[in-house]
């Protein structure tokens, strides 16, 4: 057991490896009432291509967020949400491009709403009937998401910038593809990826860490599972497409503009680069760049505007997002805007950006959900989220710079457009 | 955990909440006013006008800039709707470094509030006609998330035409018919004469808190506020609407109205009914059925309102309807198991008891307690919660009154190939 302390912000960590590979991460926060765990998959909709043992698997698409929704049933024919419900817990879950998580919050109990936790998410229930059902509520949740010009958007994007890489393709799948995934297809994609050394549990709150590690230790397999090679593909650096629309219900165009390149995400150059793409995002569009205020002022965009950037393993994406009457105006502003800043970044308004981002991730320590995703997200990466901050003073402006000058190249810049109808 | 709540001038009130477990400390201050369209408006545009300059920072630049000088505090314009009452004004936050920024950060919400960019006296034109044309892009957006557009067109339809009808964000037509000079003007009476709700939470004392909003309201001249309380609202009755768009996934939304004065009764119904995952809609209509995906219930204390609700196959809703109302009957008629009790019970006390651990939670709770005029603290209404017994929650379903069944479904069977949006 490790115990990392952070004077400079008073929150120490603390961590231990199982034999089996799982980690575990405690966040201690004395006087909270509500205590927080996390337990996370390195398995996202982009992990379809696998190669075991067996040789190479390449799944149907959504079947980690199918996952997700079938681990909750139990042999039993009950359901892991109502045992929490007992305890007053309030348990969910998610499944992104790149993690699948199991989640409760809750005020008693802790202990035992943590091995309710372990004990579902380490057994898998799947007949034909209840994947057969699943299939009607989850095209229920497509028709849902695909209503949604906001989820178009960014799905669309996806498909337009990545043209091999899995994240080209939606994460809830399709109802065809969904219509394809059995029970045996479940089995195949739980017993390579929901292995302890390709989890990690992280935990919020005013507990106990050696009780959590020592329920962990007793509950999961001791066996260190040796886990499958990954295929991506070889993502070429030009998008697949420069622009992509779709018309759909929606009173004002909502667009996305992104670009891709390939970096390091992982190990402590990892951490280094995702922490410069999170810089860059608010150095080009976050709401004190002089490209927000401009296309604020002007009308052209809305407050909603957001610049973000988007995690791959070996692979990041920016995309900045909103409504706006002209997207293809918008993007000329980006385009300008990041050539000027692949010149350089001015370094007074690149201190105020880190002293702003220092401040947005001390305000991250208050909230225990969103402090146990970063660290899942920082395990499976190689590297501890509270690092991260101690970190960012180092950051020079020429990284910004160089990071920008790289990621937006015109090949490796796309558009996506929902138009109303 | 130390609690304040004074009145420190005349209708302002304090609260502050003295607690050192945060990193971040939280600052609301809420202007509250009676709600019509086009007070929902205005309310709404203010603090946003508000937060694009003030006199020392003219434009959004150099406003940011100071904010992200102080480690990237925030002042946020917020707007809400709590019945007939709306609110409107800033939740600001901010994390201490190396020195205390207190002062720096109540002084820059004073200038937001106090000393705007102006222009001839009034606010400056650029800026009401960019966030006019913003609110205007909002409203019309709404739409963009079915199920809450649902629920907001069922609400219209409930309350039709009384305040409680109105929407947080007005209309497009109180939108373009606000000017610079009819803002500023309202924001005039809203500084001077509407009742204030002002709240902290963080590492300050109560004495060090007031003395900087007496400072910031020094800005400002008040006057005799008027008393906010809610009107009685008036109801429809078994209405029912259909609305077609061009969509794959329809949203049913059944309203139903009580006159019972318990909240936290109705809200416990509400919960045992679908408010989560061994509710009744969740556990019979998703689960057993497999008719949707989102389903669930929810209960508004100052409209004393339910809605039951579920996103469906267009070519279910009448199935799901049924489904639905045969879940609510069933709590007429005492068919709720005591395991179907306890778990909504817990789920809600659960929730009253995380309040405290986040500032934004606390913020909120207490703004609507002073609105409800009910003082206690979220460990009472947790303990009055755990005395209801199914026998009182089988009687508060039955003071539940049918208003209105709303449809939002796709052109299939629409008059109109488009789409039919009737007017109310």
């Amino acid at each position: 057991m490790k115990e990392n302390c952070y004077p400079n912000f008073n929150q120490k960590m603390i961590s231990h490896t199982c034999s089996n590979g799982l980690k575990i991460c405690v966040f201690p926060k004395p006087g909270f009432r509500r205590s927080y765990a996390m337990l996370a998959v390195n398995y996202g909709s982009i992990d379809i291509s696998f190669q075991t043992g067996e040789g190479i698997y390449t799944s149907p698409l959504g079947v980690a967020h199918f996952l997700e929704h079938k681990v909750f049933e139990q042999p039993d024919g009950g359901n892991a949400l109502s045992v929490f419900a007992k305890t007053g817990a309030s348990p969910n879950a998610f499944t992104s491009k790149t993690m699948t998580a199991y989640h409760f919050s809750g005020t008693e109990k802790f202990m035992h709403n943590l091995e309710i936790l372990l004990d579902f998410v380490t057994t898998p229930y799947f007949t034909d009937e209840n994947v057969a059902k699943e299939q009607g509520i989850i095209g229920q949740e497509i028709s849902m998401v695909n209503d949604r010009p906001v989820w178009r958007v960014y799905e669309n994007l996806m498909s337009a910038l990545y043209s091999v890489h899995p994240a080209k393709d939606s994460i809830i799948g399709t109802v065809d593809s969904i219509g394809r995934i059995t029970r045996d297809v479940l089995f195949k994609c739980y017993n390579t990826f929901y292995v302890p050394s390709n989890m990690t549990l992280c935990v919020a709150g005013d507990v106990l860490a050696e009780r959590i590690i020592s329920a962990a230790e007793s509950m999961l397999s001791r066996d260190r599972v040796v886990l499958p090679v990954r295929d991506y593909g070889y993502e070429p650096p030009a998008v697949a497409r420069k622009y992509v629309e779709q018309k759909m219900e929606t009173p004002i165009p909502m667009f996305g503009v992104g670009a891709k390149c390939a970096v390091k995400t992982s190990g402590e150059d990892g951490m280094r680069n995702r922490i410069i793409a999170d810089l860059a995002a608010d150095v080009l569009g976050g709401p004190s760049s002089p490209l927000y205020a401009s296309l604020y002022g002007k009308g052209v965009i809305s407050a909603d505007f957001d610049s973000e950037a988007i995690i791959f393993p070996g692979s990041i994406t920016m995309m900045l997002s909103g409504e706006s009457r002209d997207p293809k105006r918008v993007l000329d502003e980006v385009c300008k805007s990041t050539e000027s800043l692949a010149g350089g970044v001015e370094a007074g308004y690149f201190s105020r950006i880190k002293k702003a981002y220092l401040g947005t991730k001390l305000r991250s320590l208050d909230k225990v959900r969103g402090l146990c995703h970063e660290q899942a997200e920082a395990v499976f990466g190689g590297y501890d989220y509270l690092d991260t901050i101690e970190v960012i003073n180092e950051i020079e402006a020429s990284e910004i710079s160089a990071f920008i000058a790289k990621m937006f190249k015109e090949e490796s810049v796309a558009l996506s457009v929902v138009h109303g109808k | 955990m130390n609690m304040t709540y004074k009145e420190i001038l005349p209708g302002i009130k304090l609260r502050v909440i003295e607690n050192g477990r945060f990193e971040t400390n939280c600052i609301s201050i809420q202007f509250l006013s009676r709600i019509n369209e086009s007070v929902a408006t205005k309310m709404t545009l203010i603090p946003r006008i508000l937060r694009r300059g003030t006199a020392k920072h003219p434009d959004m630049e150099s406003l940011a800039a100071a904010l992200d000088d102080m480690y990237g505090a925030r002042i946020e314009p917020v707007s809400r709707k709590y019945g007939d009452i709306m609110t409107g004004g800033f939740v600001c936050d901010f994390v201490d470094m190396e020195e205390k920024l207190l002062h720096g950060v109540t002084k820059l919400l004073g200038e937001v509030l106090f000393d705007p960019k102006t222009s001839e006296g009034v606010f400056k034109d650029e800026f009401v006609e960019g966030e006019r044309a913003n609110l205007i892009d909002e409203i019309k957006t709404e739409i963009n998330n079915k199920m809450s557009y649902a629920v907001r067109r069922a609400t219209e339809y409930m309350f039709d035409g009384s305040p409680y009808s109105v929407n947080e964000l007005g209309t497009e037509r109180t939108a373009d018919a606000a000017d610079s000079k009819s803002l500023f003007k309202f924001y005039k009476k809203l500084i001077s004469e509407c009742p204030c709700e002002i709240f902290f939470c963080g590492k300050y004392s109560y004495e060090e808190i007031e003395k900087e909003i007496l400072r910031i309201f020094k800005l400002c001249h008040r006057e005799k506020p008027w008393k906010p309380s809610c009107e009685k609202p008036t109801y429809a009755t078994n209405r029912r609407a259909t609305e077609h768009l061009d969509i794959a996934q329809a949203s049913l939304v059944i309203g139903m109205y009580t006159e019972d004065s318990d909240i936290y009764l109705s809200k416990l119904l509400a919960s045992v009914i679908g408010g989560g995952t061994t509710s009744k809609l969740f556990a019979n209509v998703r689960e057993k059925k497999s008719l949707c995906y989102s389903t669930g219930a929810m209960f508004d204390s100052f409209q004393k309102s339910m809605f039951m609700y579920a996103g469906i196959d267009p070519k279910n809703a009448e199935i799901a309807e049924k489904a639905i109302l045969r879940e609510f009957d069933k709590c007429i008629h005492g068919d709720i198991t005591d395991e179907e009790i306890s778990n909504a019970k817990k789920g809600m006390i659960d929730d009253l008891l995380t309040t405290e651990d986040s500032l934004y939670s606390m913020e909120a709770f207490w703004l609507r307690a002073a609105l409800l005029a009910d003082e206690r603290p979220p460990l009472e209404v947790a303990a009055a919660i755990k005395n209801i017994d199914g026998a009182r929650l089988c009687e508060a379903a039955r003071g539940f009154k049918p208003s209105v069944t709303y449809l939002l479904t796709g052109l299939e069977g629409a008059k109109d190939e488009r789409k039919l949006l009737p007017e109310l």
